[in-house]
């Protein structure tokens, strides 16, 4: 049962196989007492189509494997549905999928949209980024 | 029906119209009645002053004497009235009340009221006599209600006389008092305040009757109404009145037979839908838009140990986990589905969370449909697992052979050591063939097309034979075969080449984990309705966690999987003793060795049947 004050490591993944290395990632940054959540939000039309409810599935059991709390939300306004999911609970990490150079016009909106929260951007080499302020990743 | 309010209104109303009626009535009647009563009394008395008049004009021609005028003039009491007659504007003649009774003191104050009234009259002789015309008027006077008063002048047809200017010479007065006009009226007035009155009591009972008319159908339409609201559809209002009334019922019982049409067909697909969500495997559950839980069906309440729902709806009393009820509230009040995974205990959910809308697009709140997928994630997980260890078991002697034949391919190999590599290639070759044996068999049973003949079979002579064969083998290993057989062993209904086979398989395991010196004990022991067979070794035992496993395939003891066996000899066993309709279990004590026990049901009366399990079952 998650509390709100059990910290916790958002895990941000779309619909595809590749995101499973993130939620990898997002596990092995768990520290003692910290709660691992992973998070989708998908367009809402997207709900009748099957295109990528197979990697879904896929990251659902991984996420199941790995203990973790998995949700798909289907809406249309995702930064608004990712800052109601962030205020119900105490998110000490985010981690986050992105491009070979670890910038994105998403990540720069990420890290205006919450500057306070530290977010570790996984590069497809599994690599692992740290957002700084500017957006910029750094390794 | 005095408890009905409609009826005492309607009663009170009509009681009021009636009393209004009778009101209005004297209201209107005094005024009225009070002028045609002067009226009629004015005429009256104008006729008896003309009388006068031609007969003081008599006098005055000398045709009669004034003593007979007197006479003729006589008292009150002649002409209901007092007469006073006028000589131009003086005082000839009056008339006062006359009664033998009266004494002179009366009759003297009779005389003064009568001069008293004539001084009165005076002014109005005057009018009369200048202008001729009859004049009516009432006096008021503070001893008593006052006159009605007819004056009439006295124009004689001779001439003659001193006339005035209108031609009279005189007028004539009669003066009747004015309590005898009220007590003529006030009689008619309480004559007709009782005819009114007993009006009202006479109309009492038929008001009441035209009450209990007009409000019964009202009261019948109540009745029916409150019926339909306690989801009687079937009672019907009157229609028997040809009125506003009558069709009001009619309106009635139509809403009402279209309710029951509509609701029966509500309750029909409530009731469907009801079936199909009791049906469902899945757990459904949802809630309003204030979070409350409005529905959990059976499945739901069964996964979370409930048999209804609980008290006060109480969400978290069925699932206590605030987190996935958040999720629950956000789609109500967002409107946005998710899909998410939910664990409860050992059981794995996924669930989809739906908003619930109204047909005018309002969120009226939130659906979850709980998908139990432990069963499946558990199939996923065994078929991994098989793939893995069939893939591994093969390999291994796949690999040794691949080995020997390349090593003996290059030439490498010296005559020597080649027989010896020759006999590696047959025992892996035979590893490999027992392990596609085995494969074979268990999936030859698991897939429950195998028919099983059983007979009666003498279990002395079964596990004597067994241990007749199987000695020396176990006596090559330094390990000693015992049999524990009670005396009258009873004979047991089986099969007895499957019971041979499940006994190889346990001996087998049983010399693996035996050191030598270690022994093995066949044993039996007579139950009621079965025969326990039992096979205990002193071997190195197996370690607790792994005694749920031992049955599974591909389980080995020895996690290395370095040991000769297949895997699948224990898995064989079970689905021979289940097909059988046996029961198999494991008992053991790690370091002190195992016990493998089964069951095998006695002879009794039934003849040589023919098992075919149906696994679908």
């Amino acid at each position: 049962m998650a509390s709100n004050d059990i910290g916790v490591v958002l895990v941000l993944v779309t619909n595809q196989l590749s995101c499973e290395r993130l939620i990898r990632a997002g596990n092995d940054l768990l520290k003692k007492g910290q709660e691992l959540r992973i998070l989708s939000i998908c367009p809402k039309h997207s709900l009748r189509q099957h295109e990528g409810m197979e990697a879904l599935d896929h990251l659902l059991a991984v996420s199941d494997e790995v203990g973790a709390k998995m949700a798909i939300y289907y809406s249309d306004s995702a930064i608004e549905t990712l800052q109601m999911s962030i205020s119900r609970w105490k998110v000490d990490r985010m981690v986050v999928g992105s491009n070979p150079s670890g910038t994105s016009m998403f990540l720069a909106a990420l890290r205006t949209a919450f500057p306070q929260i530290p977010i570790t951007v996984v590069l497809p080499d599994c690599r692992r980024v740290e957002l700084e302020e500017s957006g910029q990743g750094k390794v | 029906m005095l408890k009905s309010g409609l009826f005492r209104n309607t009663f009170t109303l009509v009681l009021v119209a009636l009393l209004l009626f009778a009101a209005l009535t004297m209201g209107i009647f005094l005024p009225i009645a009070r002028r045609e009563f002067s009226e009629i009394y004015s005429e009256e008395l104008t006729q008896k002053a003309n009388y006068l008049s031609t007969h003081f004009v008599s006098y005055l021609l000398g045709l009669q004497t004034l003593d007979s005028f007197k006479a003729r003039v006589g008292n009150n009491s002649a002409w209901g009235a007092q007469a006073f007659i006028f000589y131009g504007t003086e005082l000839e003649i009056y008339t006062i009340a006359a009664s033998t009774s009266d004494t002179a003191e009366t009759q003297e104050a009779a005389r003064l009221g009568a001069l008293a009234l004539a001084e009165e009259l005076k002014p109005y002789a005057a009018t009369v006599l200048e202008s001729g015309v009859t004049a009516t008027t009432t006096l008021s006077q503070p001893r008593n209600s006052g006159y009605i008063v007819v004056g009439v002048p006295i124009i004689p047809s001779e001439t003659g006389f001193i006339v005035s200017e209108s031609g009279a010479i005189g007028s004539v007065f009669m003066a009747k008092p004015l309590t005898e006009v009220n007590t003529s009226l006030s009689g008619l007035t309480l004559a007709l305040l009782i005819s009114m009155f007993a009006v009202l009591i006479l109309m009492l009972l038929p008001s009441i009757g035209a009450t209990r008319f007009l409000v019964k159908p009202i009261n019948q339409m109540k009745d029916v109404s409150l019926a339909m609201a306690a989801g009687n559809f079937s009672a019907r209002a009157s229609t028997n009145q040809n009125n506003e009334i009558g069709e009001l019922g009619s309106s009635l019982n139509f809403l009402a037979e279209r309710l029951s049409t509509t609701i029966n067909a509500l309750q029909v697909e409530r009731n469907r839908l009801e079936l199909i969500l009791n049906g469902l495997s899945e757990g459904i559950a949802a809630v309003d838009s204030n979070g409350a839980l409005t529905l959990a069906n059976p499945a739901l309440l069964s996964a979370f140990g409930l048999s209804s729902l609980p008290e006060n709806a109480d969400r978290l009393a069925l699932i206590s986990d605030p987190d996935l009820w958040a999720d629950f509230d956000n789609a109500a009040h967002k409107g946005d589905p998710l899909f998410r995974n939910f664990k409860w205990g050992n059981r794995v959910y996924r669930v989809m969370i739906s908003p619930l809308e109204s047909e005018a697009d309002r969120l009226m709140g939130a659906v979850g449909i709980f998908h139990d997928i432990t069963e499946s994630e558990r199939l996923e997980q065994t078929r991994r697992e098989y793939v893995a260890n069939v893939s591994h078991e093969l390999r291994t002697p796949v690999a040794a052979i691949r080995g020997f034949a390349e090593a003996l391919n290059d030439g490498m190999v010296k005559e020597e050591a080649r027989q010896k590599y020759y006999c590696h290639i047959l025992r892996e070759s035979m590893r490999l063939s027992r392990l596609i044996d085995d494969l074979l068999e268990l999936s030859r049973l698991q897939s429950g097309a195998v028919a099983f003949e059983k007979a009666p079979v003498d279990t002395r002579d079964l596990l004597l034979s067994f241990v007749d064969c199987y000695h020396a083998r176990a006596n090559e290993v330094g390990i000693e075969l015992r049999l524990d057989l009670p005396e009258n062993c009873p004979p047991v209904f089986s099969n007895a080449d499957r019971i041979d086979q499940v006994l190889v398989i346990l001996f087998d395991n049983a010399l693996k984990f035996t050191p030598e010196g270690g022994a093995i004990t066949l044993g039996a022991a007579v139950e009621s309705d079965c025969v326990v067979l039992s096979l205990t070794d002193t071997g190195c035992g197996i370690a607790k966690d792994d005694l749920p496993h031992v049955f599974d395939r591909f389980f080995k003891a020895d996690k290395s999987h370095t040991g000769s066996g297949t895997g699948l000899g224990l898995s064989i066993a079970r689905e021979i003793m289940q097909l059988l309709g046996e029961r198999i279990w494991v008992t053991s004590e790690e370091g002190k060795g195992t016990r493998f026990c089964f069951t095998l049901r006695r002879v009794q009366t039934e003849p040589t049947q023919l098992t075919l399990t149906d696994r679908s079952e």
